[in-house]
């Protein structure tokens, strides 16, 4: 049900979000540089980076380009907002496919080959990731019941014991969405030059800015999925997620970018495969 | 008012001076000054300690990084990336050819330095410069973009 | 006026009016129409508000019974005819086959049947004839623009379009019928002449492969009206009453099973269902208002209406849960074969297949949200996909292509049409709009039936994947649009283009009450003991249609941002995009600079994936698999 502390709550993630994301992906960077032996960039970096784009002049190619932004950064919003709203997971899985299908607009609706390489692999990428993301919702359901979020986090043990194959079939989609090595196919996330940066090439400024901002949401987003499998004690939680999120970046840091025929070869029979068993264990049980 | 508007131009400086990206361009340069500038990405030298980032593309970045001497041929692609960076701007010429036209000055290829087709804000000089001093060529053209608000 | 006369209204007006078709005077044919458009929506809107209703045409002079068999055997004979005509001995065999029943029934000892209502309507039949009476005369409106140029363009004789709009008028008067009919024989003359409308309209351009195609299509529904009379005799041999209501009051009785697995199939072959997808992809070598009247509002819903209709008698029953997998096997295996398309029409019909996989796998899955997302999904369906057709008809006429390689940057040159095109592609799978929320519902539905949810997910993965590559290539474009370049279309094709566009978006901004006013009265008669489950709804109960607003609001908030700009003329410096420096510095055209300072413009192409889906091979795999479904589901209602 949706009450008012529940929507105040949904606002406050709304505004806490980017920040929150933010930091994250500061500390990952952080976090890399120390892997690599370097020094690298402060833990605020990220804000940095992105009042220095807002502050930039505008220079796009064509006006879609603009829409599609933002209706990737509302998408991503409004997924969040529907999240901590403790909504439908379906309905968010759908919200967030407008944002991607937005963003793949954005990048083919632009006659530059490195922004339509990155598209299409971008395409490629979600469609890898949908069905994971979509079949792992299916597979809280089959357990607790309902795709409602505020239902599955009144369960009363960790869903983790029940669907540990789901969490790790949910990890490669993860990576997908979150572009990281070895998927960072469409559009690298740090500082690699994969086809100058594919889907993103022909965004800059301001335009970067909020696809940036977007993405930040869309780690918070992840991460509160990930917390669905633990939701039993807000400690337990943190140290699930931080676990979860440091394994995501040394696995960022340990592998080389594959091919998208790799990944689609390796992941679809892979994270179905898991996801089948488990679901076989959930039915037998 | 004016106390909100300077506190909003002092957070945009400091954002600026904390992240300039930046992109590297060899107008035919014999790949000495590139393999510096590329050894200041390595751990050893660190550039992203200064958040700095090599974009690889004009369009995300704020500092232009020429090396080699201009020619006829590339003057064009010269401009072009110019061009396509979003104001505000800064360039930095690395190396003697860049600067000048070095030893190639004189080829009937040769225009000169890169500052006789777009405005340049930083020379390092050297043949090739050392990284440390590439470094310090950056962290001054970020000082110039970090003030370059009008341009906005 | 009464409804009797309404819904003889319904079905005659279009019969009759079909001569119309050969008016010589374009403007009389286009106001015929046009007030037959008119008449038909006006009239399955009341027909609607009226409700749903049930009557035994009476008539002094003649019985209408007799005269629907007499029709029978005319309508047979004429695809005798055909069989002969072109020599194909298995549609003269299919036709005896229906034939031989016919007599049985017709001279059975048995006593002869008692009608009760031979024309009823509940709120699927009245949903559908309003989907064919407004959707469906605009594409006839449509066609009398569009087969201008299709004549001019393929020679054929005033007399010969004609006849295409004959048919084409006539066909909305046949499927009106068979929506309408609740006795199994009436329909089955509907459902035949549905048919054999469909084979004219297919071979009308009268190529060789027109003719092949045309005559595939005609085999495979007479194969389809085979099950149907087969089922029609079995009922009546073991004294069953032929209607449907009536049926459908009997509940899951064993008997009942065969002859309603023998009509689902029939309604596998009208639906174009794995295996028997492959006439629908032939017939797109018709006229593009053809492909747009078969796939969106008429022909192939035929098939799902009858096994939605028929769904009280398998509930529970295996053949349920087959048709549930059947269905969603042929979700999955169209949307990877779209996957591998670059021909417009045929990714179009390979997603209708896939839509009315869906519907079927609803009815498979039975439960009165699966139900009610099956309706929802028949009328959205419906909506985007006619705007889809006519959309690419009308753009195959401009740029002379079905290629969607060559639609890249559609935009620029025609902002109007490809705009409805982008927005018929969007309504067909993004939310808000309707027809994913009706796929929404159907993963809610499907959730406790894992193999089919696998199929879903990743059936709906592979139609995000290629709406939004076509999508995106539309929309691709150089230059900012100006006002001197838009192209105008003509009023005939911009009506309907616009009226549909409008119809999927209201409808879909209505949710709530379409859902209230359609599925809601038709789950209380089809579920009962649901009835007051749903009063609640099952769509309130997951309180997510009611975000639908929210994502409405985002959408109009962002349209409004940007003309809000554009007022203002406040864009932004427009650049070129990056090619590495070696771009024209004056904007003129996107491409590179080589080194002898040639011009070599940009090009782009999609990723079809034809190595990995080898459309052959996969093709002979699945309908192995199908066919081998369908063997286990005859043997289990057997």
């Amino acid at each position: 049900m949706i009450t008012m502390s529940n929507f105040l709550w949904a606002l406050t993630a709304i505004i806490l979000a980017p920040a929150m994301g933010a930091l994250i992906s500061g500390i990952d960077r952080k976090l890399t540089a120390w892997f690599q032996g370097r020094v690298g960039p402060p833990v605020y970096q990220p804000f940095l980076d992105t009042i220095k784009l807002l502050s930039k002049e505008k220079n796009i190619v064509n006006s879609r380009q603009m829409i599609c932004v933002l209706v990737y950064l509302l998408s991503s919003m409004a997924a969040v907002f529907l999240f901590f709203l403790g909504s439908d997971l379906l309905l968010i899985f759908f919200v967030l496919t407008i944002g991607a299908v937005s963003f793949i607009a954005g990048a083919m609706s632009v006659p530059s080959p490195y922004s339509q390489v990155g598209a299409q692999r971008e395409l490629m990428q979600v469609l890898t990731y949908e069905p994971l993301l979509l079949l792992t919702f299916v597979g809280f359901f089959l357990i607790t019941g309902s795709f409602n979020i505020s239902y599955i986090l009144t369960w009363e043990e960790p869903l983790l014991f029940s669907m540990p194959l789901i969490y790790i079939a949910l990890g490669f989609a993860l990576t997908i969405k979150l572009r990281k090595s070895p998927f960072d196919i469409s559009a690298s996330h740090h500082g690699h030059q994969e086809i100058v940066k594919g889907s993103l090439t022909e965004y800059s400024g301001p335009q970067l800015a909020m696809v940036e901002i977007a993405h930040w949401y869309e780690i918070i987003l992840i991460l509160g999925v990930f917390a669905l499998f633990w939701s039993t004690s807000v400690t337990a939680m943190l140290i699930f997620l931080s676990i979860t999120y440091l394994a995501e970046i040394l696995i960022d840091n340990l592998v080389a970018r594959s091919t998208w025929r790799w990944m689609i070869a390796h992941v679809w029979p892979v994270g179905l495969g898991l996801i089948i068993i488990n679901y076989i264990l959930i039915l037998g049980m | 008012m004016s106390l909100l508007s300077d506190c909003f131009k002092n957070i945009i400086a400091k954002s600026r001076a904390g992240s300039p990206w930046m992109v590297h361009l060899d107008c035919g340069s014999c790949n000495g000054c590139d393999i510096e500038t590329w050894a200041c990405l390595t751990p050893v030298y660190d550039l992203e300690r200064f958040g700095i980032i090599n974009a690889g593309n004009p369009k995300h970045a704020d500092i232009l990084l020429v090396t080699g001497t201009v020619n006829h041929r590339n003057r064009y692609v010269l401009e072009n990336i110019y061009d396509q960076m979003s104001s505000p701007k800064v360039v930095v010429s690395i190396g003697s050819c860049a600067n000048s036209g070095g030893i190639f000055k004189d080829c009937y290829n040769v225009l000169g330095g890169a500052d006789k087709v777009i405005p340049v804000d930083i020379y390092v000089p050297g043949c090739p410069p050392k990284p440390e001093s590439i470094i310090d060529g950056a962290l001054e053209a970020v000082q110039k973009f970090k003030l370059n608000q009008e341009e906005k | 006026m009464n409804i009797e006369s309404l819904s003889a209204l319904l079905i005659f007006l279009p019969i009759f009016m079909a001569i119309a078709g050969f008016a010589p005077n374009l403007t009389f044919l286009r106001s015929v129409v046009a007030g037959m458009t008119a008449v038909l929506a006006l009239g399955s809107i009341i027909l609607f508000i009226k409700g749903p209703f049930a009557f035994e045409p009476v008539s002094d002079m003649v019985s209408w019974h007799s005269i629907f068999s007499f029709a029978d055997f005319i309508l047979l004979g004429i695809m005798f005819i055909i069989g002969i005509r072109y020599r194909h001995k298995l549609i003269s065999i299919l036709v005896l086959a229906q034939i031989l029943p016919l007599i049985l029934i017709k001279f059975s000892t048995q006593k002869p049947h008692f009608f009760e209502a031979s024309i009823a309507a509940d709120h699927l039949s009245l949903m559908m004839v309003m989907i064919v009476c407004i959707v469906g005369s605009f594409i006839v409106l449509y066609a009398t623009e569009y087969m201008q140029k299709h004549a001019l363009k393929m020679g054929t004789s005033p007399l010969r379009t004609g006849m295409f709009l004959f048919f084409l008028i006539l066909f909305l008067g046949a499927m009106n019928g068979l929506l309408l009919s609740n006795n199994l024989l009436w329909m089955f003359f509907f459902w035949e002449l549905t048919t054999l409308c469909s084979f004219f309209l297919i071979a009308h351009d009268r190529t060789d492969l027109a003719t092949t195609n045309a005559l595939r299509a005609l085999w495979m529904n007479l194969t389809g009206g085979v099950l149907f009379i087969w089922a029609i005799y079995l009922l009546h041999i073991s004294g069953l009453p032929l209607e449907i209501h009536q049926l459908t009051k009997l509940g899951p009785l064993p008997v009942l099973l065969l002859p309603a697995a023998l009509l689902c199939l029939a309604a596998f072959t009208k639906s174009a269902q794995l295996p028997f997808q492959s006439w629908l992809t032939g017939a797109m070598v018709a006229p593009a208002p053809v492909s747009a009247l078969l796939h969106s509002s008429t022909m192939v819903n035929a098939g799902v209406f009858l096994i939605l209709k028929l769904s009280p008698i398998y509930q529970g029953t295996p053949l349920a849960s087959y048709l549930a997998i059947l269905g969603a096997l042929t979700f999955i295996y169209t949307s990877a074969i779209a996957l591998t398309q670059n021909n417009a029409k045929k990714i179009l019909a390979y997603s209708t297949i896939g839509s009315l996989g869906l519907v079927i796998a609803c009815a498979g899955i039975g439960t009165p949200q699966a139900y009610s997302a099956a309706m929802l999904l028949i009328l959205f369906h419906a909506v985007a996909k006619a705007l889809l057709f006519m959309g690419v008809g009308h753009i195959e006429q401009l740029i002379k292509s079905k290629n969607i390689e060559d639609m890249w940057g559609l935009m620029e040159r025609f902002p109007k049409a490809s705009l409805l095109l982008v927005f018929g592609m969007i309504s067909m799978f993004l939310p808000p709009f309707g027809a994913l929320i009706s796929k929404w519902m159907v993963v809610h539905a499907a959730a406790q039936l894992p193999v089919v949810v696998i199929m879903l997910a990743l059936g709906s993965a592979l139609t995000v994947v290629y709406w939004t590559r076509w999508a995106g290539m539309l929309v691709n474009s150089f230059n900012p649009l100006t006002g001197e370049q838009r192209f105008k279309s003509p009023l005939f094709i911009d009506i309907p283009l616009t009226v549909m566009a409008v119809l999927s978006l209201a409808l879909s901004l209505l949710i709530i009450p379409v859902y209230w006013c359609l599925s809601v009265p038709m789950l209380n008669i089809v579920f009962p003991e649901f009835a007051d489950a749903s009063k609640s709804g099952a769509l309130m109960e997951n309180i997510g249609a009611f975000m639908v607003y929210p994502a409405f609001l985002a959408i109009g908030f962002t349209l409004l941002i940007m003309k809000k700009r554009r007022a203002e003329k406040s864009m932004p410096p427009v650049s070129t995009p990056y090619y590495s420096g070696l771009n024209r510095k004056d904007h003129s055209s996107p491409g590179f600079t080589d080194p002898l300072g040639n011009f070599i413009p940009f090009c782009s192409e999609n990723y079809y994936l034809k190595k990995y889906l080898p459309q052959e091979r996969v093709n002979a795999g699945i309908n192995a698999v199908a066919i081998g479904f369908i063997i286990l589901l005859t043997v289990a209602s057997l």
